[in-house]
């Protein structure tokens, strides 16, 4: 009982980290890797300022802020330097890794000894559902504002944004710096959960969150009215719950990673596949139409 | 109205050979001109909206919109005072929104985008009186999905929503070449009626001679990037298509074949 606890704990502390990929991944169309490097980075701040004294939660708000920094480096090398998006990602990634050694001085941080968000009179499941249910409703209603319509307008037509005198640069750094916010809250709850912070904790972090996007998505599309939001969450719960059953299986840990890049292949190979069965249809009946406009302008 | 100065560009082919398209081209547009434009592949229509519009900037040359200067601005700094058609109908809407979302981007337009819900009330009922002009039964299916619309449907919308906020100029690209002929009919007439009731300055780029000639107050003629013929009003309203191929006989090149086929 108490392993599956764990597992669904995880499965919400991760929840927020997909919600950020959520952003940048089906939102904007950006596959932003940074946030292998904001996950730790999130775990950094938060463990650093806690040994210092700090407020557990001021130091959630400050990783916050420093994810948000961090997609703001994402951003500007990509729209003011023009350096691909993947790109992009990496090297922020990777500049990242070094900074969060700087941020801790040395390679991980214990906080046994130290007081975190889970020291209070909740239970961890309920503090972290409340605080997954308040983000799931920001971003709910942030989706519905000016800024978060226009947000969905960019990843789906950046013309339009362009054209409806939106900058488009600006609302592509909101969402990076948005995204990886909250990449970053999720890994400072992580460290505080596991009262420990490592700089290589955020290594496989975007397989896991686009794993939880995809698990939700394409679980979930058929029932009307739900949010993507709450599919994302979801997802995230339903992977962290199926890498429960394999590590009780036997599974060895090392494996996971292999075992979730095979699945997520499959998803996207197979699950999401009718999309191109259905693109290669429609070329076939554009040519017909293409071909039937052109005799009708000649016959006319 | 707006006013092209000496305005020059010059594409780059493979890399090193510049191609010009315009060279110290000039226009002047009146307020509540609504002009068609015609050419033969490759004559600069739609690079010329391409460059008010801000999408390709101009090498040399100035442009100016109500005397202001937007030949330097990026592209949506000046499009709060242009709306724009292209000719993929798909370019002028976001298919994951909704039409009432759609709508609302419209709207909201020039406003000062934020953290303010993006559909209010107000804006609710203001879509749905704009979509009533169009008479397609959008206005009773707010929260589909735009990607449910056919391509009409998208075009239409996309025409409301690019004159939604009374644009200063409303640029046409070709905006019915991708539909077939009794939509794009439809569509040209509610071109025809949104830009006379709103009084709107227009440019519409098109292929087919008859639109050019029976819509419109003045109609230019582009070929290789200079202004071959440019006719308004009276002169206009004689001019007959066997007329104007008969005047550019000689030079074969001007009229592709979609021209005068259509």
């Amino acid at each position: 009982m108490e392993f599956w606890l764990a597992t669904i704990i995880q499965g919400l502390v991760f929840a927020i980290m997909a919600l950020g990929v959520f952003i940048t991944y089906k939102i904007l169309d950006f596959p932003d890797l940074s946030v292998e490097g904001t996950f730790p980075l999130g775990a950094s701040i938060t463990a650093a300022l806690i040994v210092k004294g700090v407020n557990p939660i001021v130091s959630i708000i400050f990783a916050f802020i420093g994810g948000a920094i961090a997609g703001f480096c994402t951003g500007f090398l990509n729209i003011k330097m023009k350096i691909s998006n993947l790109l992009a990602g990496i090297l922020v990634m990777t500049g990242l890794y070094s900074i969060n050694l700087r941020v801790m001085g040395k390679s991980n941080i214990h906080l046994f000894e130290y007081k975190t968000i889970f020291d209070g009179f909740l239970p961890p499941i309920a503090l972290l559902l409340i605080i997954v249910i308040l983000i799931k409703i920001g971003m709910d209603l942030l989706l519905k504002t000016q800024f978060g319509v226009s947000l969905k307008a960019l990843g789906d037509n950046p013309q339009l944004v362009r054209s409806l005198g939106i900058s488009e640069d600006k609302i592509k750094f909101y969402g990076l710096m948005l995204s990886n916010g909250l990449v970053c809250v999720s890994g400072a709850i992580y460290a505080q959960m596991q009262s420990f912070s490592d700089v290589g904790m955020g290594a496989g972090i975007i397989v896991a969150g686009l794993a939880s996007i995809i698990f939700g998505i394409s679980i979930f599309k058929k029932i009307k009215f739900m949010k993507f939001t709450t599919m994302a969450i979801l997802g995230s719960l339903l992977y962290r719950l199926c890498i429960g059953v394999a590590l009780k299986l036997g599974l060895p840990a090392g494996d996971l990673k292999l075992v979730t890049v095979i699945i997520i292949s499959l998803a996207l190979g197979l699950k999401i596949n009718p999309k191109k069965f259905r693109l290669k249809k429609l070329s076939f009946n554009k040519k017909i139409n293409l071909v039937s406009r052109r005799e009708g302008e000649v016959n006319a | 109205m707006l006013k092209i100065n000496n305005m020059s560009k010059a594409f780059l082919v493979n890399g090193n050979t510049s191609k010009p398209i315009f060279n110290e081209f000039n226009l002047s547009v009146n307020k509540g001109d609504f002009i068609t434009i015609i050419g033969s592949n490759g004559a600069g229509k739609s690079t010329l909206l391409n460059i008010i519009s801000g999408t390709v900037k101009q090498d040399l040359g100035e442009i100016y919109l109500n005397n202001r200067e937007i030949g330097q601005l990026k592209e949506h700094m000046r499009m709060g005072e242009i709306g724009r058609v292209f000719q993929d109908p798909r370019a002028g809407t976001a298919s994951s929104l909704t039409i009432l979302e759609n709508m609302a981007l419209a709207l909201n337009k020039g406003q000062k985008y934020g953290l303010k819900f993006n559909k209010t009330n107000k804006i609710e009922e203001k879509a749905v009186e704009l979509l009533k002009i169009l008479d397609m039964n959008l206005e009773n299916r707010l929260n589909d999905s735009v990607e449910l619309l056919s391509g009409g449907q998208r075009q239409a919308m996309t025409l409301l929503m690019s004159v939604a906020k009374m644009p200063r100029l409303l640029l046409l690209d070709e905006h019915t070449a991708a539909l077939d002929p009794k939509i794009s009919n439809s569509i040209l007439k509610l071109t025809e009626k949104l830009i006379e009731k709103n009084n709107i300055t227009a440019l519409m780029v098109t292929h087919n001679l008859q639109d050019a000639i029976e819509m419109g107050n003045r109609l230019i003629m582009l070929h290789r990037g200079k202004v071959v013929l440019d006719i308004k009003d009276e002169e206009k309203k004689n001019m007959t298509k066997e007329k104007l191929l008969d005047r550019f006989k000689n030079a074969d090149d001007m009229f592709s074949d979609v021209m005068v086929l259509s």
